[in-house]
């Protein structure tokens, strides 16, 4: 893994988000602005693509509400009672669905469970939000929404296509 | 029964095997979910959570035991994310971003030549042991407490990072000459001064102004290798984010009065201590009271 020593910029190089509409994100904001100069005597940023906390949390709230909508939607209870459900539901689900299709995946002798759990798991998201979409009830909103995120991620990836020597101008500019 | 009861303790072998089945599978973006499940879960580890609440109950005078609660898992979701991280790291190395503070204290600490580390369960050793390794030639000698369960101890073991050299501190004897050695040869002794476990020699200390137990170890080690001991803190900032605070060295000279010079060292430690755990008591993973006043 490369490090960049005391380069405050590091901090939004677009190498360091995994999905493309954040290093979009990144590649817009580094040109917009520059970081405030550490109040620390020395800095280490590590280039790695899920280095970012803002990235993963702001994923990881998105992915369980909508999963927590979509439960409610799909348990058959009346309403208090399914929005009970989806708050233990939700986060447990995910909890049962990583070792299944980690242990599924490892006894497939795969190499790199991490990518196939998370293209699995956003699969049948996918799946459940096209499904949903035709829904009509207010969940199909919900829906709709996740495919407008998972089509805006589609088309930063092309965008960030010719822009690939621009990031790798800006790691260059910190050393990496 | 008894075999199984260990296993599925809370210091038992299952949880370290589920963890790294854990880190080997989790997607990324998936991890604050699972870290912030198993956090409130092991808020059902009742030994662990009392040791927390009744540690912070002294370090935040005149808390609830209701805000108490909130801050115990804060501390559990803090201990989660640092555990995950040093598996990440031995397994995947995967290393977070640094922060340094006190830099000229550390380099000072690298240059001399022999000195005793002395820290606190804050962070993660084996990610500290790797940025010595990046910034030094010098050996680091981790010392530290055996784990419970012998089960959890041989995964451990097995586990362990390359180029760390972990001592335990149940063989005394054999072991104090062979840190004087490895500080002699100009190496680095790291220790945790902030609980004693089984029968190592200790000594009074205070701490928020109750009184404590620290171990007697790195002072003696200090004194006799004629060393400074550098206080050294891993912090975790946030996400894949750690700060390593390097204070200004202790230095214990050597007088006909032994007790004294020992208790101007843990007086000087004690505080520093403090100082960091009054602003990171969330990173405190000391889960049994510090205090023998506070049971």
């Amino acid at each position: 893994m490369r490090v960049v020593r005391d380069c405050p910029q590091a901090q939004y190089l677009p190498s360091r988000y995994h999905f493309a509409l954040c290093r979009l994100l990144a590649l817009a904001a580094s040109s917009l602005r520059s970081p405030a100069p550490p109040r620390v005597d020395r800095i280490a940023h590590a280039l790695d693509r899920d280095q970012s906390a803002v990235e993963n949390y702001a994923v990881a709230i998105w992915f369980l509400l909508t999963l927590a909508c979509y439960l409610i939607f799909l348990l058959p209870l009346r309403l208090p009672f399914a929005i009970l459900g989806a708050i233990v539901m939700a986060p447990l689900s995910v909890q049962i669905a990583i070792p299944l299709l980690g242990g599924a995946f490892t006894l497939m002798r795969m190499k790199n469970n991490m990518t196939m759990v998370s293209t699995s798991i956003m699969s049948v998201m996918i799946a459940l939000s096209s499904y949903l979409a035709t829904a009509s009830t207010p969940i199909r909103l919900v829906a709709w929404f996740f495919l407008a995120i998972v089509t805006l991620n589609a088309m930063a990836w092309l965008i960030l296509i010719p822009l690939r020597n621009r990031i790798h101008e800006l790691e260059e500019r910190c050393g990496a | 029964m008894t075999r199984l009861r260990d296993r599925f303790h809370a210091r038992g072998v299952f949880w370290r095997e589920l963890l790294r089945i854990g880190v080997l599978n989790t997607p990324p973006w998936l991890e604050p979910i699972v870290i912030g499940w198993w956090s409130l879960f092991f808020l059902l580890w009742g030994a662990g959570r009392r040791g927390v609440m009744r540690n912070l109950s002294v370090i935040k005078p005149g808390s609830t035991a209701l805000g108490n609660f909130f801050r115990c898992y804060r501390v559990f979701w803090n201990y989660a994310w640092t555990i995950g991280d040093n598996v990440r790291f031995k397994t995947l190395r995967v290393i977070p971003d640094w922060e340094f503070v006190g830099w000229k204290y550390f380099e000072e600490m690298q240059s001399r030549g022999g000195a005793v580390l002395l820290t606190a369960h804050m962070g993660s050793y084996d990610l500290g042991a790797h940025l010595f390794s990046e910034t030094s030639k010098q050996t680091i000698v981790m010392v530290r407490a055996p784990e419970e369960d012998p089960r959890t101890h041989a995964f451990e073991r097995s586990h362990s990072t390359e180029g760390l050299r972990i001592e335990f501190s149940t063989k005394s004897t054999e072991l104090a000459l062979d840190l004087l050695h490895a500080i002699r040869d100009g190496g680095i002794v790291a220790i945790q001064g902030d609980r004693v476990t089984g029968s190592i020699s200790e000594l009074p200390g205070t701490l928020f102004g109750a009184p404590m137990r620290v171990p007697a170890g790195p002072f003696a080690l200090a004194m006799a290798a004629r060393a400074p001991i550098y206080p050294v803190f891993n912090v975790r900032l946030g996400r894949r984010r750690y700060r390593l605070v390097t204070r200004e060295p202790i230095e214990i000279v050597r007088t006909a009065n032994r007790d004294e010079a020992f208790a101007q060292a843990v007086a000087a430690w004690t505080s520093e201590l403090e100082t960091i755990l009054r602003s990171c008591w969330y990173q405190w993973f000391n889960f049994e009271p510090f205090s023998p006043e506070n049971p």
